[in-house]
């Protein structure tokens, strides 16, 4: 009798937990609600400015440009309020602009790193400096979003560039053995241009399945026993829901940008040894001189400290600074201690240099 | 056994130990994983697995877009191809009305500064507060400005030197028949 009760007093808690497993499963979870507008636009991409919730007066003068990687949405930046790095700057006084790529479609398969750095970097910061007014500008960039803007940045040091933030940059691919993607993509065993040839970009899916595989056991298995045995909590299943929505939103990369990643980045580390070429200019990365903080994840199983370390040595900037953190390659920005940690020292590192 | 202990073994969860187990054997599972995903024969099972895959599509997949080719042409309709090109040429359009668009704001620029030194009085420094329409603040523009524009050097260039397609050189003056575009999303979603 006493175990038909202890039945019947679970099974309302088992129903709700299975209603709550069920919503954050099937359902996406609001992401991206700082106030934005859309300001600028070029094929896919699209600049938003984030409206400013302090005067002109308390404002920093130089605006922030956000740029993240190919291949995957970039509101991971602005997750969710309370846990937004976009909200966190914006109340710091900080003029924030974020550069969407958008979805490329098939017609876009021939975009490179060429036309990111010289057609739409340089349009979307000429676009920040009418807005602002200023002729100055920082940029972060993340992930592939970091390469971008390092070679933007050694391509047009002259540009206004005045502030350099890299975030799990992943730049040098000389070590071959801690490169996990590079074993992977290493010509032996993956052919790119039969890839290409048959998806014409490369499929989210699959980029997502090789960034889970590295981790097989916490992606598959781990980060769902963990959400299953916080269900009963709110603030958990929220976070959960909202990174778990993030995640799910996988986009493909251009054809070019991700022959260009393989070929000339992991099996031949072009960028590091200054041959990259972009429409036949070499990326020399002694030209960048602007103020550099890279910000490395000591726990980055996708982009390995020893990717962004060396960078330091090849530029011609005397303001550069590594921040170490603790942490994996997105939980070092969305993560519980993102807060306490990362943002704040990229916030006074930058607000002492945006004035 | 006191009662402090005997409260404590009451009180334990007996799940508790199942999941500090089932933790620990997730963890040793984990750290075997991701050194087995790291060798060369995961790389080369995985790899061996995409490229049968591609090899065993490719005739289905060619011999279908060849059929879908044909079908349309038949059919007078346009090609994936088509669209492709279309949407290039879009985007280059895209491209050369932003440029025109920068040349705008420079010329403003260079109207409204003497303009604001004459009349500091009446025309303040505008503030690059969030406008309902933050890209296009169209002035007249008179013949005696624009050969002022001319005359002046940029104060910064930005504009990333087009490689395709030469643009008009006096392509200021034909900007001015151009009518604001105004940001969407429509347009980024062709």
């Amino acid at each position: 009798m006493a175990q038909v009760q202890v039945v019947t007093d679970q099974y309302p808690i088992f129903a709700q937990r299975l209603q709550t497993l069920t919503r954050v499963m099937t359902t996406k979870a609001s992401i991206a609600q700082t106030s934005k507008e859309l300001v600028w636009t070029l094929n896919k991409a699209k600049l938003y400015r984030y409206v400013p919730v302090v005067s002109q007066q308390e404002r920093h003068r130089v605006p922030l440009l956000l740029i993240f990687a190919l291949m995957n949405r970039p509101f991971i930046l602005d997750l969710r309020p309370g846990s937004s790095f976009v909200e966190f700057l914006v109340q710091r006084g900080y003029d924030v602009y974020l550069l969407d790529w958008g979805v490329p479609g098939p017609e876009d398969k021939h975009l490179k790193f060429d036309d990111y750095t010289l057609e739409y970097i340089p349009r979307a910061i000429r676009k920040i400096k009418a807005l602002s007014g200023v002729e100055e500008v920082s940029v972060l960039g993340w992930c592939i979003g970091a390469i971008l803007t390092t070679i933007y940045a050694a391509l047009r040091p002259d540009d206004g560039l005045r502030n350099l933030i890299l975030l799990t940059a992943p730049l040098d691919f000389s070590n071959k053995e801690k490169l996990t993607f590079g074993r992977w993509t290493d010509e032996k065993y993956f052919d790119v241009d039969k890839a290409l040839a048959a998806f014409g970009n490369m499929p989210g899916e699959m980029i997502d399945y090789g960034a889970k595989a590295l981790k097989p056991v916490e992606n598959y298995i781990s980060n769902y026993i963990k959400l299953w045995d916080n269900l009963d909590n709110s603030q958990i299943v929220d976070a959960w829901h909202a990174m778990n929505t993030w995640v799910k939103d996988t986009i493909p990369m251009a054809g070019g940008a991700f022959h260009q990643l393989i070929v000339d980045l992991y099996r031949n580390d072009r960028l590091m040894k200054g041959e990259f070429l972009i429409r036949g200019e070499r990326v020399d990365l002694s030209r960048l001189r602007a103020n550099l903080l890279t910000v490395i994840a000591e726990g980055d199983h996708i982009t390995p400290p020893c990717q962004s370390e060396s960078i330091l040595d090849k530029i011609s900037s005397t303001d550069k600074e590594i921040f170490r953190v603790k942490g994996g390659h997105i939980g070092i920005m969305a993560g519980n201690g993102a807060h306490k940690h990362t943002w704040p020292h990229i916030e006074s590192w930058l607000g002492a240099r945006s004035n | 056994m006191s009662e402090a202990e005997a409260g404590n073994t009451n009180q334990s969860d007996p799940m508790e130990t199942f999941r500090e187990l089932r933790d620990a054997y997730l963890d040793l599972w984990s750290k075997s994983m991701v050194e087995a995903v790291n060798t060369e024969g995961y790389a080369q099972a995985s790899g061996s697995m995409l490229d049968s895959y591609l090899t065993l599509s490719a005739p289905y997949r060619e011999t279908f877009e060849k059929t879908i080719l044909q079908t349309l042409q038949q059919l007078g309709l346009p090609t994936s191809l088509d669209f492709s090109g279309l949407a290039g040429r879009l985007t280059n359009i895209e491209m050369r009305l932003d440029d025109m668009d920068a040349k705008l704001d420079r010329i403003e620029r260079l109207i409204m500064r003497p303009q604001s030194v004459q009349h500091t009085e009446r025309i303040k420094t505008t503030e690059p507060a969030i406008q309902s329409d933050p890209i296009h603040r169209t002035v007249p523009i008179t013949p005696a400005a624009l050969k002022q524009a001319k005359a002046s050097k940029p104060v910064l260039q930005t504009a990333p030197s087009r490689q395709t397609g030469g643009r008009a050189p006096n392509a200021a003056q034909k900007t001015t028949a151009v009518k604001p575009r105004q940001p969407n999303a429509k347009k980024g979603a062709k």
